[in-house]
């Protein structure tokens, strides 16, 4: 079971990757889907490795977290148009490093990850919801199934909220694991990677059906 | 949980589909009634035209010809300087050619706001009843040929209004380019006044008609006025 979710969720991020590759030469924030998706996958196989081979493999996250709170915040934020802020990249990234720094001494590395985790997802889905919210009220004449920025939004708000409650609930999931030996919180994760990578591919290929049309 | 959002995001397509759906419609209304009120204003600057032509024709080209024929006549009994008689006859054939160019169906839209009110300045100037000012402020900007003929059937109901009704000696009319993206124009005058409330409701000066022109066009017009205290007309429309 552990290597079929392990190969399916290489899949997802695989084919997301591919399909980055079509809005490679895009600018501003497109620019980053793919040396980010990137070092997902290499994040991903190694922390694979690691587990297929019975070592821990949380560290290998841990030092993931920062680009992954850094690319979503800047993707956001590109998304919701505020300009004057994604001025401020560095600023940004120190602020995300310090939010680090705090939860690790606050909590400590036991539960770094978790912590950041519903934190960060839970400012993430404002700021996806904040998206939708402005969509309706401002632009009536698109067609948001083809809009490529829907797409990224929808495909981090389901993960965001779907991460939060994975994590809220991680011991009732430990529990059924241990009791039923259903692995549900790698089903879940593999549903909510799934959705991810799957929005976003489908957001690149709209971005590229833009470019050529 | 994530069902739950994912139900959540079905909805909301669900949801700005069909708000997307009244928004076409509301626009396609918009454009169906801008057609309908462009369509009106050609047929009512028509009417006007052919009323000018009318008077214009009875008024000075029919009465040059008649002295130009009286003339003729006299001359065959006493002698009369033929120069007198190829005057007035040239200059009836000069507004024959006036008027034949007034009925040339494009003929409105080589003017400019401008160059409209300028015309209608050199009839009433005529008239010695009102003094007419133009103003005009800001470069030169260009407004697509259905909305300037919206617009110059607006500014000919007003002054007609005006013209008819107020009893005014001065009328001042503003244009107001500067900003752009938007036009301002601003109608003034010192006549009767009138109560706006009434009028709106009865709609004797067809303010609603202008109202709903203005309108079609994406802008604003707001009528002031009291009896006794004269008329302000402004008008603000996307360039």
């Amino acid at each position: 079971m552990a290597l079929l979710t392990i190969s399916l969720n290489l899949i997802f991020v695989t084919a997301a990757l591919l399909f980055s590759l079509l809005i490679l030469k895009e600018r501003q924030v497109w620019k980053i889907f793919f040396p980010y998706l990137l070092i997902v996958l290499l994040t991903e196989s190694y922390g694979a490795y690691l587990r297929l081979s019975g070592i821990f493999n949380s560290y290998v996250y841990n030092i993931f977290m920062p680009i992954y709170l850094y690319t979503f915040s800047l993707i956001l934020l590109y998304i919701l148009k505020a300009q004057k802020l994604l001025r401020y990249k560095y600023l940004l990234l120190s602020c995300i490093v310090l939010f680090y720094v705090f939860i690790f001494y606050r909590f400590g590395i036991s539960k770094l990850l978790s912590e950041i985790l519903v934190t960060s997802n839970f400012i993430f889905s404002i700021l996806c919801l904040i998206y939708l919210y402005r969509l309706m009220s401002d632009n009536l004449s698109i067609n948001i199934l083809k809009l490529p920025e829907f797409w990224i939004v929808v495909g981090i708000l389901v993960y965001s909220f779907g991460s939060i409650t994975v994590w809220l609930f991680m011991g009732l999931l430990n529990t059924i694991y241990q009791t039923m030996q259903l692995p549900l919180r790698q089903i879940i994760m593999l549903f909510l990677n799934g959705f991810l990578y799957g929005s976003w591919s489908y957001a690149f290929l709209c971005k590229y059906q833009q470019k050529i049309s | 949980m994530s069902l739950v959002v994912v139900g959540f995001i079905i909805s909301y397509v669900r949801l700005f589909n069909t708000r997307k759906k009244r928004h076409l419609e509301e626009k396609e209304q918009m454009k169906e009634n801008f057609h309908l009120q462009l369509l009106h204003s050609k047929l009512e600057i028509q009417e006007q035209t052919f009323t000018e032509i009318s008077k214009e024709l009875h008024d000075n080209v029919g009465q040059l010809l008649s002295l130009a024929s009286l003339q003729l006549g006299m001359a065959q009994n006493q002698p009369i300087p033929l120069e007198k008689i190829k005057q007035n006859i040239d200059t009836a054939l000069g507004d024959l050619r006036n008027i034949s160019k007034s009925l040339n169906g494009e003929y409105i839209q080589q003017f400019s706001i401008a160059e409209f009110l300028q015309n209608i300045k050199n009839q009433l100037d005529g008239t010695e009843t009102i003094d007419f000012q133009i103003e005009q402020i800001g470069e030169r900007y260009t407004l697509a040929i259905p909305k300037k003929i919206i617009l110059i059937r607006v500014l000919q109901e007003a002054i007609q209004n005006i013209v008819k009704h107020a009893r005014a000696s001065l009328l001042r009319v503003t244009i107001d380019s500067s900003s752009g993206q938007i036009l301002k124009i601003t109608i003034i005058d010192n006549g009767v006044g009138f109560d706006v409330k009434k009028a709106e409701l009865r709609n004797g000066l067809g303010l609603s008609n202008m109202q709903k022109r203005i309108e079609s066009l994406n802008g604003t017009i707001d009528f002031r006025s009291r009896p006794s205290e004269g008329t302000q007309i402004f008008i603000t429309t996307p360039l």
